[in-house]
């Protein structure tokens, strides 16, 4: 599914110039759950960044289904990044304004859906996430954990094929994390490609692929022998 | 989609109450006041709009070798026999016929009279109720509005009925020949009553008063309109009337100039008298404080959504994660702009509506909305809204959604330095509302000095009775003697005098044939001011003589042709070259009549200060045009009960009507109150705006600010550095802005100031007036917010980071 190839990113200001990720070679095979370690600084997030074509690599290759989209632009990695990859993030990121219903919308909206189909999959994924009795709350009204289920829902309403999660359980308690873990693995059961970056190994153990960066190297690529504890 | 844009505007609207309340007033009062000030304007614009041959109509003006214009008669006679591609004139004459209409039993004073050609319904085509136009091409004819049919009759069927006029010309019955339609508001012609100009022409009717003849030359009383015909060109018409008037046996050196009449209304390059016209520059002022204020308002909005892009760069993030488009970003947040101006918009119809009848009387006219409509200037105001809505709306629209979806999600654009957008947008503000301060204050201190200075003629308890108008036959004269003695039996009136003008109305006529006994050809620069007099005129309003005495009484009952004295004022005689005392005993020439000059008076204001005192004869004549008294003030009431009866008994049928003349006197001031009154309010409104906008912004940098706040005080900064430390940021701004304002309000309000001959200096401390209170205001505004912030417990501000 993805295919990098010597990938670096550098950040330049005026006076320093950072390297983010250097020469990172990294392969994901279709309905694979990785997960990226590694020490604060060491390039996950803009790994993850890049993968979701939020961000374009300095130099290297990045091919995704086939396409290689290194060079793209906003508007070619935008209409690319619709309806193929949901994001979950540590913070959550829903839309104080709209309501949990409304928040799981939205990507359908921007899709063109008709309000029927809209209606039946916003419905559907919220039942399924087991928020449904929430659906007219607005953000702030729920718990983390809620809100959590709430930004999974939104990322996985349209059907993407790539789930990308930045630290999805980084504001949660014990509980609320392992019932996001366990949501992110039961959708990556059905067939969704999940990478995740996290800091927690116990979370890291959900997944079948560890991949333990380090100044901005694959320092280690395992595969995870504690799979399913 | 569109209603999910609706739904989180209205939220996120909500959600930022205090910024959205500053955007919806500020934009809701900027909008007001644009509308009541359009509604103004567009009112002025449309004058004259409704003559379907507007384009062809032009005014004939004579300008003198001076340079002045004033309308007159005579061309249009002369022009149309010799100018045959004129398809024809029409001359009015303006206020000479008013005076008292009996109708059966009732009376009527009427003011708003016209003696016209009959052309008057052809060229400009008032529409006609009943009759037929031509009818008035015959003398003694009448044509009356519909309301003057119904209050006269009863009824609009008022063909052929009769009224009787008692003016200056005496009593004459008048049969009316047709009723039209009530003259609109917004048409330079305004008569209730329009005479045939037949009937000046008939020396039966206007007696000894041959100046009124209009087919006399140079009649001044009179306007003349032409239509050109459908071909002709004005600017070769009037070179062709030109060269027809050189060989006309006039023997004027003025020239013809046409001034159509689409422009008369606010044509102020042909300056010239009408009680109706306009005035350009007030137009052009009163647009631009509307566009000022406007703007004010929306930089306000741009303000505060450039601010609080913070709050919603997260949003336009994640929506552009989830794989919204750029257009669609900008499309929902113009939404939001759209809505908060249209919110706005209606809030401002509700206060229009509540404030109309407060404006229409400081501006003294009668407007509603609906004027909007009668000129092409709502459309322009709406593009000025449409483009006061996309800018704003666009700015904030484009600029978030052009931000790197990464860059939005961490809380993009504050940092990425748009505060020097904010800074300038503030300085624009505040240098706007300091000019406004400061011309507000000069206004007012330039009416002040006007109101207060000393005049030379006392006005104070002088009233001013309007005289006789019908009446006059034999007795009339040892009526007004009776009347006279009569008010001396009255206690509390100490003086009495007749004159044909007072003092803050007027003169009677000008001329420019006053020539010293050696002169003679006039100097045609020169004009002097004639007011007709008795002997008591000068005691009556204590103006005092510089040299020689007053007139004696049997001087003032000469008749005319046999004048032989007159006295004049000290300009008049340094104009004709003596000093006060030389001049006494000369012999002048008045229109070709010998006379001695027997006193002068001082200079004093006989009209107000805006223009400068000018050269003035007093002739000696019974005129009982005026009658003025000297009275004492207590118990007004009761001595007006007796004026009012002594007056009707002499002059039986006549009404009483009076004012007091310093009040009179200040009613030409009128323009410069009204100024003052809209700077008062447009100076308060905008300071009032911009520092709404200065609330908000002060709130969004304490909130900005919270965390480098608690570290300060953690490390020992006291509540008054934390409030100077984030005052002093707005507290610069205004400074800059006041010196920026300076220069602007320095050539602008000299410029006005040089308009009046008698004027205020511009002194330094206005500046520093309005430079403090606009200081003082805009602290107490962030003050509010600085030291609330800085009395935040530290802990909670280290925490909300």
């Amino acid at each position: 599914m993805i295919q990098i190839k010597n990938l670096r990113k550098v950040y330049r200001t005026e006076e320093i110039e950072t390297t983010a990720l250097d020469h990172v070679n990294v392969e994901i095979a279709d309905g694979e759950f990785v997960a990226i370690m590694g020490p604060s600084g060491c390039g996950k997030s803009t790994l993850l960044n890049v993968l979701g074509m939020l961000d374009n690599p300095s130099t290297g290759e990045y091919n995704f289904w086939g396409e290689e989209i290194s060079k793209y632009s906003e508007r070619q990695r935008a209409k690319l990044r619709k309806g193929n990859i949901g994001f979950v993030f540590q913070s959550f990121n829903l839309i104080d304004e709209l309501t949990v219903y409304e928040n799981v919308e939205l990507p359908l909206l921007y899709l063109g859906k008709s309000a029927a189909e809209r209606k039946e999959l916003v419905e559907t994924v919220l039942t399924r996430m087991n928020i449904m009795h929430r659906k007219d709350h607005f953000p702030q009204q729920l718990s983390g954990g809620q809100q959590q289920r709430v930004a999974i829902a939104r990322a996985v309403v349209a059907k993407p094929k790539l789930i990308l999660a930045d630290e999805p359980t980084g504001n949660l308690d014990s509980t609320n994390g392992e019932e996001v873990m366990k949501l992110l693995q039961q959708l990556n059961e059905e067939g969704t490609t999940i990478i995740m970056v996290t800091h927690s190994p116990y979370d890291a153990n959900y997944s079948h692929r560890i991949i333990n960066l380090f100044d901005g190297h694959v320092v280690t690529e395992n595969v995870n022998t504690k799979f399913h504890i | 989609m569109f209603s999910n844009y609706l739904k989180i505007a209205w939220r996120s609207l909500w959600k930022n109450r205090l910024f959205s309340a500053v955007n919806l007033i500020g934009l809701a009062l900027g909008l007001t006041a644009s509308l009541l000030i359009l509604e103004y304007v567009s009112f002025e614009r449309s004058y004259n709009t409704f003559h379907p041959k507007l384009a062809r109509l032009y005014r004939i003006l004579m300008e003198s070798q001076s340079g002045s214009t004033q309308p007159t008669s005579a061309p249009g006679v002369s022009l149309r026999a010799n100018f045959p591609e004129m398809e024809s004139y029409c001359r009015i004459a303006e206020g000479v016929g008013n005076g008292i209409v009996r109708v059966s039993e009732k009376t009527f004073r009427e003011e708003r009279t016209l003696y016209a050609d009959a052309s008057l319904f052809h060229l400009f085509q008032f529409p006609v109720r009943s009759g037929v136009s031509q009818q008035l091409s015959k003398p003694l004819t009448v044509g009356i509005s519909v309301r003057e049919a119904q209050k006269f009759f009863g009824t609009t069927e008022a063909v052929g009925r009769q009224i009787t006029v008692d003016n200056q010309f005496g009593k004459a019955d008048y049969t009316v020949a047709l009723v039209y339609e009530d003259m609109p508001e917004n048409s330079d012609i305004q008569a209730d009553l329009v005479f045939s100009m037949a009937t000046l022409a008939n020396p039966s009717v206007i007696k000894a008063n041959s100046w009124v003849d209009p087919t006399g030359v140079g009649a001044q009383f009179v306007t003349t309109y032409v239509l050109l015909a459908p071909q002709a060109d004005a600017f070769t018409a009037e070179r062709k009337f030109n060269q027809l008037l050189k060989t006309l046996p006039t023997g004027s050196t003025d020239r013809i100039r046409l001034q159509a009449v689409q422009y008369q209304h606010l044509g102020s390059s042909l300056a010239d008298s009408s009680s109706t016209f306009g005035n350009l520059g007030f137009i052009y002022l009163m647009s631009g404080i509307a566009s000022l204020i406007l703007l004010i308002a929306w930089f306000n909005y741009v303000n505060l959504s450039t601010a609080l892009v913070s709050r919603r760069s997260k949003e336009v993030g994640v929506r552009k994660v989830i794989g919204a488009h750029r257009f669609q970003i900008i499309g929902q947040f113009l939404g939001e702009s759209v809505i908060l101006n249209l919110i706005a918009l209606f809030l401002a119809l509700f206060l229009v509506e509540l404030l109309q009848e407060s404006f229409n009387s400081l501006i003294q006219k009668n407007l509603s909305l609906s004027v909007l409509f009668d000129s092409h200037y709502w459309l322009y105001a709406l593009l000025f809204f449409g483009a006061g809505i996309g800018v704003s709306g666009f700015y904030t629209a484009f600029g978030l959604s052009g931000i790197h979806p990464l860059i939005s999600l961490k809380g993009g654009w504050l940092k990425s330095g748009k505060g020097w957008l904010r800074q300038s947008l503030v300085l624009f503000q505040f240098s706007i509302s300091i000019t406004l301060i400061a011309a507000t204050f000069i206004v007012y201190h330039q009416l002040q000095y006007m109101q207060r200075q000393n005049l030379g003629v006392t006005l104070q308890q002088r009233l001013v009775m309007q005289g006789p108008e019908l009446g006059q036959d034999s007795t009339f004269l040892t009526r007004t003697a009776g009347f006279r003695n009569a008010l001396h039996q009255l206690p509390f009136v100490t003086a009495f005098s007749s004159s044909g003008n007072v003092p803050g109305s007027g003169f009677n006529f000008s001329t420019e044939n006053v020539l010293r006994a050696d002169q003679s050809v006039p100097d045609q620069k020169t004009s002097f001011a004639v007011l007709i007099c008795d002997d008591q005129f000068f005691k009556t309003y204590d103006i005092p003589f510089a040299s020689g005495r007053d007139f004696l009484k049997g001087e003032t009952e000469k008749s005319w042709a046999n004048v032989r004295t007159l006295i004049v004022n000290e300009t008049a005689a340094a104009t004709l070259g003596y000093s006060p005392t030389a001049i006494l005993n000369k012999t002048v020439m008045f229109n070709g009549q010998s006379v001695e000059v027997i006193g002068v008076v001082k200079d004093y204001h006989h009209l107000g200060l805006q223009q400068a005192i000018q050269p003035i004869v007093y002739w000696p004549q019974q005129n009982t045009t005026y009658l003025t008294a000297r009275i004492s003030t207590d118990q007004v009431q009761n001595h007006l009960q007796q004026l009012k009866a002594t007056y009707e008994r002499y002059f039986p049928g006549n009404l009483f009507s009076f004012y007091f003349a310093d009040e009179h006197y200040n009613r030409q001031y009128q323009t410069e109150q009204q100024y003052s009154s809209l700077f008062t309010l447009a100076s308060g409104l905008s300071i009032f705006i911009a520092c709404l906008g200065l609330l908000g912004l002060a709130a969004f940098s304490a909130e900005q600010r919270t965390k480098e706040i608690g570290i300060r005080k953690v490390l020992g900064a006291s509540v008054f550095q934390i409030s100077a430390l984030l005052s002093t940021a707005y507290i610069k701004l205004v400074i800059l802005a006041l010196l920026l304002s300076i220069p602007l309000v320095w050539f602008t309000m000299n410029y006005w100031l040089e308009q009046f001959a008698y004027h205020v200096s511009m002194r330094w401390w206005v500046f520093a007036e309005a430079g403090l209170l606009t200081l003082s205001i805009a602290l107490l505004t962030v003050s509010y917010q600085s030291i609330r912030a800085a009395l935040t417990n530290p802990v909670k501000s280290l925490k909300s980071e």
